[in-house]
């Protein structure tokens, strides 16, 4: 079986202790989603905006994302203005789901590319948290934000497999699981290991991965679902798509 | 002796759950059949806490409202149905209902609405719609908590659309999640025993599972207690277990037990189930739904007292409502909703739990100290 590995950090838990026979592809995000949709990955965490565009290609692993609950400090939207007034906002394109997450937060804004003077700036990952610590401009974390505006968790990735699916699946995500559990039940480990491969210091690993979450509940789906129906509304998103699970179990009905 | 056989029979099941193993179908008889009621609560609670959950215990502040009692099925087990002939037949308008909801929100402010009601042949498609969407608009804070699978399958017939797009017109208007009824028990079996008029259980699966694919989160239940063998018990919750799986929706299962007062089951000589069947219910739903994250012990049915006992037999809710208030109570006066919320909180507190007031999707509203 071929799994798409994405070089971001917040997968660490689930590649762990990954016990179960897969030849690893490691990507940037856009490549590893082209192979997905073309067939040469047969699995890979794809983000959520992604997803839902290919939608009708994919299907769900029913028990895996990746989301908070409220604060992820790797999402920051940084302004001195108070977030009512903010009129365009400075990204980067590296993380799709965190452009349409500050899109659907802040409708009325304008969005630029990142060299440009902006209201606001979105800053991602290490960026974000260093910025936090030496910038003392106002900082608004988009994970609160979103809890706050929806009062549901916010998925940033699920996983993915192109139809039809490969077989054993079902057990790649049990192995899959089973290594998010061993990572949860040995925190330093974890923190000291994702350092060395990612650079991070470990302490702020550590943190980071108590505020992800990667079971995907009914919560998640649903808060998944209003992301979408939100990314349509400010035309980010065609249709919003139903989620189409792996394990399909369902009856033909007349 | 006794001792023994405890050990010889539970000891496989509990060295599942310390390695996190699933449970099969065999290890669901074991528990069920087993007599040891502390041991079967131990492990749920076990189970409960290695799975990650807390001290904390939820209940909902909750309106249950039903607008019509006509249904057309009658099951075996329902003293609630009426024909449209009866006496007691009623379907109230939905603008009396939204009325009446916006009366009781200002006196007790509950978070969400729960609505079943009979599959009434006399109403359109429109009636249901409309219902939700005057709802949503009175009280856009509210979580619209309405319509089982059964009524959900009704509204197909009534309107010729597919189950997808029937639930699609209720969310566009407002509708939150789905209670969990209507599942009864699924073996066929028992079916045509208990609700012979009610649709295939395929029905309520895929009723279920297109709710999930739409991001619509649901609850389930099991009605048991009348006429179920313990295989069937068994049956069913896997059944549930494997829609998680694959669908993953479900926030809570409710185990509801038969109430055979006013039904054929009375005359029968059926009896209300015991509080020892009630609890190892709520254990055996415990050990072997480990993919549905609450198990609520429903007070309003089992009595407040066995439902804190329940807290250590696996539930971590206790479900909650609000009282109807007269309109016209004494100002300064508790309300009675306000008196049944002190009540469940003292319980909580006396198993040794951490009272948290929840809405529908088990977000915090309200904590009080351990
Ligand atoms: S469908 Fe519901 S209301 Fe109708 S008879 Fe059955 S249980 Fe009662």
């Amino acid at each position: 079986m071929r799994l798409g590995r994405i070089s971001y950090v917040n997968m660490a838990p689930v590649f762990h202790r990954l016990e179960y026979d897969v030849e690893e592809i490691t990507g940037v995000p856009t490549a590893l989603n082209r192979m997905l949709l073309d067939g040469q990955i047969d699995v890979a965490p794809i983000s959520s905006i992604e997803y839902a565009r290919n939608a009708d290609h994919l299907r769900l692993l029913p028990r895996l994302c990746v989301s908070s609950e409220g604060a992820v400090d790797s999402i920051q939207l940084v302004t001195r203005l108070p977030l009512g007034r903010v009129r365009s906002v400075a990204v980067t394109p590296e993380s799709a789901t965190s452009v349409v997450l500050t899109k659907v937060l802040l409708p009325g804004a304008e969005i630029r590319p990142f060299e440009q003077d902006a209201d606001a700036r979105l800053l991602i990952g290490d960026a974000a948290l260093k910025s936090a610590f030496e910038d003392p401009t106002p900082h608004h974390d988009l994970g609160r934000l979103w809890l706050e505006r929806t009062g549901l968790p916010m998925v940033f990735a699920v996983w993915a497999a192109p139809e039809p699916v490969v077989e054993g699946l079902s057990d790649l995500e049990h192995a899959l699981v089973a290594s998010v559990r061993l990572a949860r039940s040995e925190p330093e480990k974890l923190a000291y290991e994702a350092s060395a491969r990612y650079g991070y210091p470990a302490g702020f690993l550590a943190r980071y991965f108590e505020k992800l979450r990667y079971s995907f509940g009914p919560r998640e789906r649903a808060g998944l679902y209003t992301f979408l129906e939100m990314a349509r509304d400010v035309g980010e998103l065609h249709h919003v798509p139903e989620l189409r699970f792996a394990r399909d179990l369902r009856v033909p009905l007349s | 002796m006794a001792l023994l056989d405890r050990t010889s029979t539970l000891d496989p099941i509990s060295e599942k759950i310390d390695a996190g193993e699933r449970l099969d179908f065999e290890d669901g008889l074991t528990l069920l059949e087993s007599d040891d009621l502390l041991g079967l609560g131990e492990l749920a609670d076990r189970a409960r806490r290695l799975r990650g959950g807390t001290d904390d215990v939820f209940f909902v502040q909750n309106l249950y409202l039903n607008q019509t009692n006509v249904c057309r099925v009658k099951c075996k087990f329902c003293a609630f149905a009426a024909t449209q002939k009866q006496a007691h037949a009623y379907t109230i308008s939905t603008e009396e209902l939204v009325e009446d909801a916006v009366r009781q929100r200002e006196l007790t402010g509950f978070t969400e609405i729960h609505m079943v009601n009979g599959e009434n042949p006399h109403v359109p498609f429109a009636f249901y719609v409309d219902t939700v969407r005057a709802l949503h608009e009175a009280l856009p804070d509210v979580h619209l908590k309405m319509y089982t699978a059964s009524e959900i399958h009704h509204m197909t017939k009534l309107s010729g659309l597919s189950h997808e797009e029937v639930l699609r017109e209720l969310k566009a208007a407002g509708l939150g999640s789905l209670p969990g009824g209507g599942a009864e028990i699924f073996a066929d079996r028992v079916r045509q025993l208990v609700a012979p008029g009610k649709e295939h259980p395929d029905f309520w699966f895929a009723t279920h599972d297109a709710a999930h694919r739409m991001g619509i989160p649901t609850h389930c239940t099991m009605l048991y207690g009348h006429v179920e063998t313990y295989e069937e018990r068994v049956d069913h919750i896997l059944r549930l277990r494997s829609q998680q799986d694959a669908s993953g929706g479900f926030l809570a299962f409710i185990p509801l037990a038969f109430h055979p007062e006013n039904t054929v089951f009375e005359r029968r000589g059926f009896r209300h189930t015991t509080g020892v069947d009630d609890l190892k219910m709520l254990a055996f739903s415990r050990l072997m739904l480990d993919n549905i994250p609450n198990i609520k012990a429903y007070w309003i049915m089992m009595g407040m007292p066995l439902a804190a006992v329940a807290l250590h037999f696996g539930a971590n809710d206790v479900q909650g409502t609000v009282m109807r208030e007269a309109i016209f109570h004494a100002a300064g006066a508790r309300t009675e909703t306000e008196q049944k919320i002190e009540q469940l909180v003292r319980y909580v507190r006396e198993a040794g739990r951490t009272p948290v007031q929840r809405d529908t999707l088990y977000n915090e509203i309200r904590r009080w100290d351990p």
